[in-house]
Parts: structure tokens; C-alpha cells; sequence
């Protein structure tokens, strides 16, 4: 069955509006977090003093930027805090569902992808908090879409500088937002390099080298200039960032997230409801978001990509989407600190591609009936977990009882 | 060469020029932001602006009144005072009606005492790095307690400790370390403890180091300074050549 561009088109915008229903029903409502309200005031302490403690100073320093940008554009209120989060991870959405399309050519998995990420509820929980967690993922989508694009033969030369130099530039934002997104961008990279070489482009493996290793580091050193306002140089910049590197490798844990139970990246895609709490009190009664899995996608993640595998089309046109999915997702896997669950979001979404174009794969026109089935679950499922990513989880029985294994005093 | 590679070299140039300029403006914008007290004199010579301080809030404000910024900081003394004030105390917390989202440095520099004093200065932006030479046997104590399993500490190399605060370099170590650049020297009462004004006096004229700003902190806050201690600082004052206490 073929689709035409309209028809995708028209299942990606319904996507992304299921998507900012998710993220932005009772948004206003939701107080903040105590760490959202600290990120507040580091954001302003850094604009103003170079400073990114006390909240998260372990990452990079575009989430600040971008939240001392909101609050100085829509004043110090709740929605201004998460304006950032929640609009980049609307754009998200629909940008899964481009880049699946690039990667596997099947309109039906990236629609299919688009409405996984619309309906998660980790991305949906952590759009509605002033976190990076959505920034990263954006720009890491964003350059592997651009980047992937520009190495396309078919592309007119035109293109191709203008392509690696905005990936590269997303990239970098996605670095200075965390730095797991180094991952794709070297899948990125060795794809460009690969494709140069074979064509004996020495021009455009230059171009990737330098759009994809000169760039980014020149993005990330951008985004610390209120740093340099302290009175530091390069010489120093080297020093800030690898000991800070050091220090979070060596296990750092903020307070805020030490009492969460799921530490362990290797249970991500087997273990079913892991998840990460947020706790604060308002009006005398607690409030709980936990960022969880939807478990009808997430147990499918590793099955997807050996069933993909086992095929050799299918094996051959989803491998790019294998690689950015295993180099995310490895890492994290094999490191020797704490990994707490919200840090799944740096795979997830690749994952979220493999379920889709192996359900495409799978769904032969005998059992296409069975997409829209799997699409209503996903749905179901979004609503019935949505107390979780809203704050609410303690007003219904079924998300209480979830809630109940991540309290910190039982 | 074709029209495509053409392209794609012109564009890769341009990219590592933006890049490299990106990197000197900042290096030149973060060290021009450096704010000085004065004209830099070599250390002990008398040359310097130096100034006797009660105590740690003095010691602030007369950091704040010179105008420095961005500055090393040398600190002779037996304590780091580097103890940071706890966000939960002056932060409100969630779950309640969104906060006016001013500066916080106000309220670090509320709960300033001789605990907390560097760590605030380093928030302020007055300095940037902070170089400790301490008394032997204090340091002596300090590698004993510490490891290179320390989160903050980047190296230990004999008798000298680098760690940092969030990228922010503090070294500490024993004898004073060579640099081109003039700092702002503080010295503590503290330091006198196992010393003498002379001795201290003829290592500083010894070290080759220039100071904008000299500061003798007699520490009246700190209970773990003695009078004595504080008499000697009076008494390097003196041979220093400098006024009365502020």
C-alpha cells in the first residue's frame, strides 16, 4: 500500500496535536517542583553571574540559557519555566516521525513512531518540567534528521553544505543541553565519513569532520560565555569541562534524585514500569509525577530490533536506525554509576522507531487492522498513565498503587 | 576540483574560521572581564594597597568596594572557608505559588560568616580561582584525610592538591606557586600560627609574586584563632608598614 505525502503529513500533524493535548492539558495547574523552581534561579544566576549552581550544574548550560530566556519573555510564572520543555517536545514528535520516515522509508512507521513519542509517558512527563531532559532529544533528532539528509546522494549538492552545517549546529545545541548526545552525532559522523569516502567526496568528508567535530565544540563553548564573564579563559574552559565531566562520571548524584529505586539501564527495556519520581507538597497534599514506560511499547523495544534483524530487507534498510538505537542505549548500559530511568530518553525515541518499522514490517494487509488497534492501545494506555506525568497519580487507585514502590518513606 | 567539493571545502573553512573566532572572542571577553584594585606591586615590598580587616564581612566588602572581579585569589591560612550555603535555606521550595525570580547572591551574602566567606566571594564573581598555601602541618593533615577518590579533587601531586568547585581551580599546597599574573593576596591570621611575621614577610619578598590588593584578615569571627595569632598578624602589619585596623 502506498501512502501519499498528504496522508503522512496529515498522521504526523494528528500526532503532534495528541501529543500537545498530552503535554499541555493542565500544565498552568501542575505546581512546580522544588527543582524546577531551583533551575529558576540558577538559570538567572547564571545569565547574571556565570554561576550554574546550585540545581543540576553536572550538565551543560543551555537549559539555563533557554529558561532565563523564557522567564525574562513571559515574566516568573509556571508556564513561562516550562515553555522551553514543552515546545520542544511538541516539535519532537512530528520530527520522530520525519526521521523514521528517512531512515526506513515507511509511512506507516513513522506515523506509527510519531504517535508512540506523542502518547509516552516519560517524554510527556518530562515536557510538562522545566528539565533537559526533552532538549536533548530534540536537537539530537534534529541533527541526525539534517545530517542523514545531507549525506542522501540524491540530494543536490546545493543542499548538502546547508544540511551538515544546521546538523552540526543542532548537534552542538544538543551537547550543551546533555552530553549523551554525543552518541548519535558519532553514528552521524561515521555515516557521513563512510558515504564521503566511498564517493571520494574529499570535500565533503571534510565538511563532516569539521561540521561534525569543530561545531558542536564551538556550540558548547557558546553557550558558557556568561562563564567567560568570570573572568576565565580557553585555557580554563578545558579545565571546567573535563573536571565537571569527571566529577558526574564519578558517580554525582543530586539530592533531588537520590531517593529514586531504578538505577539500572539494563532493565530499561525488560523490566516493566520502571520509572522516576519527582515529589513535592502543594496545598497540604503531595504531589507525584513518576516518568514511566508505556509497557505495550517499551517491552517491544529489544524484540522490534531482533525481529528487524532477523530479516535481511528489513535488516538492511532499519540499519541506521539499529545503530543510533544501540550506540544511545549501550553506553549507558556498561556505565559504572547510577543511571537513573529519566536518562532513557536518549535511547527511547530510536527505540520508539524500531517498534514502528517492525509493526509496519510485520503488518502484512492481511493484519493492517491491527496498526489502528495497537494505535487505540497506545492511546488508552497514554490516558490511563497520564496521571502520572500530570501530578495526579495519587487520585487515582490504578496510578497510586504504580506510585506506590517509589515512596520514599513507606 | 567540481562545483559540489568546491562548495563543501569553502564551507567547512567557514566553519572553522566561525569556530576558532568563536573561541578567541570568548577567551578575550572572559579575560578582559578581569577588574583590578590597582596598580600590581611586588609582593613585600610595600608597594602593594594593603589593608588590615576585622573579620570575613569586612574582608567582603572591601573586596566589593575595589572593584575587583574575576580575580586569583591567594590565601594564606590554616582554613579554606569554603563551606557553600545550603540552597534549601535561601531557595523556596516547590508546590506553592511561583516566586519572584530575583539573584540569590544577596541572600549567600546574608549568611556570609568565616565559614562560608570564599565560597561567596567565588559566587560573586569577585574571584575566580583560589590558591591556599597552608601551614605544613595543617596540609600535612589535609593529605592525610584526603584521596584521589575525592569527587572534587582532579590530582594530587606531592604536596599539592588541585580540586575544584564545579570547574572552578583551588589549589592547596604549602609554598607559593609561580604565576605571571598579579593576584589579590589574603592573608589570614590563622597563618601566623606556626610562623613568624618575619619569616612570612621574607617568603612573600622571596615568591616573585605581584599583588593589587593585600588584605590581613584578623579573623575576629573565628573561634579557632587565638590571640596570639592575631598579635602576630598585628605585628607583620607593622613591619609590612601599613595604618591602623579597619
Amino acid at each position: 500500500m502506498t501512502h501519499s505525502p498528504k496522508r503522512v503529513a496529515l498522521g504526523l500533524v494528528a500526532a503532534t496535536v495528541l501529543g500537545a493535548a498530552f503535554r499541555l492539558h493542565g500544565l498552568a495547574e501542575q505546581a512546580p517542583f522544588t527543582d524546577e523552581i531551583q533551575m529558576a534561579f540558577t538559570a538567572r544566576a547564571y545569565v547574571e553571574r556565570g554561576q550554574f549552581v546550585p540545581s543540576m550544574p553536572h550538565h551543560p548550560n543551555l537549559r539555563n540559557l533557554l529558561l532565563a530566556g523564557s522567564l525574562d519573555a513571559f515574566g516568573d510564572n509556571v508556564l513561562a519555566l516550562r515553555t522551553a520543555s514543552v515546545a520542544l517536545g511538541i516539535l519532537t514528535v512530528p520530527l520522530l516521525g520525519l526521521l523514521v520516515l528517512r531512515l526506513v522509508g515507511s509511512p506507516a512507521a513513522a506515523v506509527l513512531a510519531a504517535f508512540v513519542l506523542a502518547t509516552d509517558p516519560l517524554h510527556v512527563t518530562f515536557s510538562r518540567q522545566a528539565i533537559q531532559e526533552t532538549h536533548a532529544v530534540f536537537f539530537a533528532l534534529l541533527g541526525a534528521y539534517l545530517v542523514l539528509r545531507g549525506c542522501d546522494e540524491r540530494a543536490g549538492a546545493w543542499t548538502r553544505p546547508g544540511l551538515f552545517v544546521t546538523g552540526g549546529l543542532a548537534f552542538g545545541l544538543g551537547m550543551a543541553s546533555k552530553y549523551q548526545v554525543l552518541f548519535p552525532l558519532l553514528v552521524c559522523a561515521a555515516v557521513a565519513a563512510a558515504r564521503a569516502w566511498r564517493a571520494r567526496d574529499g570535500g565533503t568528508l571534510t565538511l563532516a569532520f569539521v561540521t561534525l567535530g569543530i561545531l558542536p565544540l564551538a556550540v558548547l563553548l557558546a553557550t558558557d560565555a556568561p562563564w567567560f564573564g568570570r573572568g576565565y579563559g580557553l585555557e580554563d574552559w578545558v579545565f571546567m569541562r573535563t573536571s565537571v565531566l569527571d566529577r558526574m562520571s564519578a558517580g554525582y548524584v543530586p539530592a533531588e534524585m537520590e531517593m529514586n529505586p531504578d538505577r539500572h539501564a539494563w532493565k530499561w527495556f525488560v523490566h516493566p514500569l520502571q520509572g522516576y519520581a519527582s515529589f513535592t507538597t502543594t496545598a497540604g497534599r503531595p504531589l507525584v509525577t513518576v516518568g514511566m514506560g508505556n509497557p505495550i511499547v517499551w517491552l517491544l523495544v529489544l524484540p522490534s530490533s531482533f525481529f528487524l534483524l532477523s530479516r535481511p530487507e528489513p535488516r538492511a534498510r532499519s540499519g541506521l536506525l539499529q545503530a543510533l538505537f544501540w550506540a544511545s542505549y549501550l553506553p549507558f548500559v556498561f556505565a559504572s554509576r547510577p543511571i537513573f530511568f529519566l536518562s532513557a530518553l536518549a535511547a527511547a525515541p530510536f527505540g520508539f522507531g524500531l517498534v514502528a518499522a517492525a509493526a509496519a514490517e510485520w503488518a502484512t494487509p492481511a493484519r493492517r487492522k491491527y496498526l489502528f488497534t495497537y494505535g487505540g492501545a497506545l492511546a488508552l494506555v497514554g490516558v490511563l498513565m497520564f496521571p502520572l506525568c500530570s501530578g495526579r497519580a495519587l487520585d487515582f487507585p490504578h496510578t497510586a498503587a504504580l506510585v506506590a514502590r517509589f515512596n520514599p518513606h513507606p | 576540483m567540481g562545483s559540489r567539493s568546491a562548495a563543501a571545502y569553502f564551507s567547512a573553512a567557514v566553519v572553522v574560521l566561525a569556530s576558532v573566532g568563536v573561541g578567541l572572542l570568548l577567551d578575550l571577553y572572559g579575560k578582559g572581564s578581569r577588574r583590578f584594585a590597582g596598580i600590581a606591586a611586588p609582593v613585600g615590598s610595600g608597594r602593594e594597597r594593603i589593608s588590615v580587616v576585622r573579620g570575613s564581612r569586612d574582608l567582603h566588602a572591601l573586596y566589593r568596594e575595589s572593584g575587583v572581579h574575576g580575580r586569583k585569589l591567594l590565601h594564606l591560612g590554616a582554613f579554606l572557608h569554603y563551606v557553600d550555603v545550603d540552597p534549601a535555606l535561601v531557595l523556596p521550595s516547590g508546590g506553592g505559588a511561583f516566586p519572584v525570580v530575583a539573584d540569590v547572591l544577596p541572600a549567600y551574602e546574608e549568611r556570609l560568616t568565616y565559614r562560608t566567606s570564599l565560597w561567596v566571594a567565588m559566587q560573586a564573581g569577585l574571584v575566580r580561582e583560589i590558591q591556599y598555601v597552608q601551614p605544613p602541618a595543617m596540609l600535612s593533615q589535609r593529605l592525610r584525610e584526603l584521596s584521589d577518590l575525592d569527587v572534587d579533587v582532579v590530582s594530587i601531586d606531592g604536596r599539592t592538591i588541585v580540586a575544584h568547585d564545579w570547574g572552578a581551580r583551588r589549589t592547596i599546597t604549602d609554598r607559593f606557586l609561580p604565576g605571571l599574573e598579579p593576584v589579590i593576596l589574603n592573608i589570614d591570621a590563622s597563618f601566623l600560627r606556626d610562623t613568624t611575621p618575619s619569616e612570612v614577610l621574607s617568603a612573600l619578598r622571596s615568591s616573585g609574586l605581584r599583588a593589587d590588593l593585600v588584605t590581613l584578615n584578623l579573623s575576629e569571627d573565628n573561634p579557632d584563632v587565638s590571640g596570639d595569632e592575631r598579635a602576630s598578624l598585628l605585628e607583620l602589619a607593622r613591619i609590612w608598614a601599613v595604618g591602623s585596623p579597619r
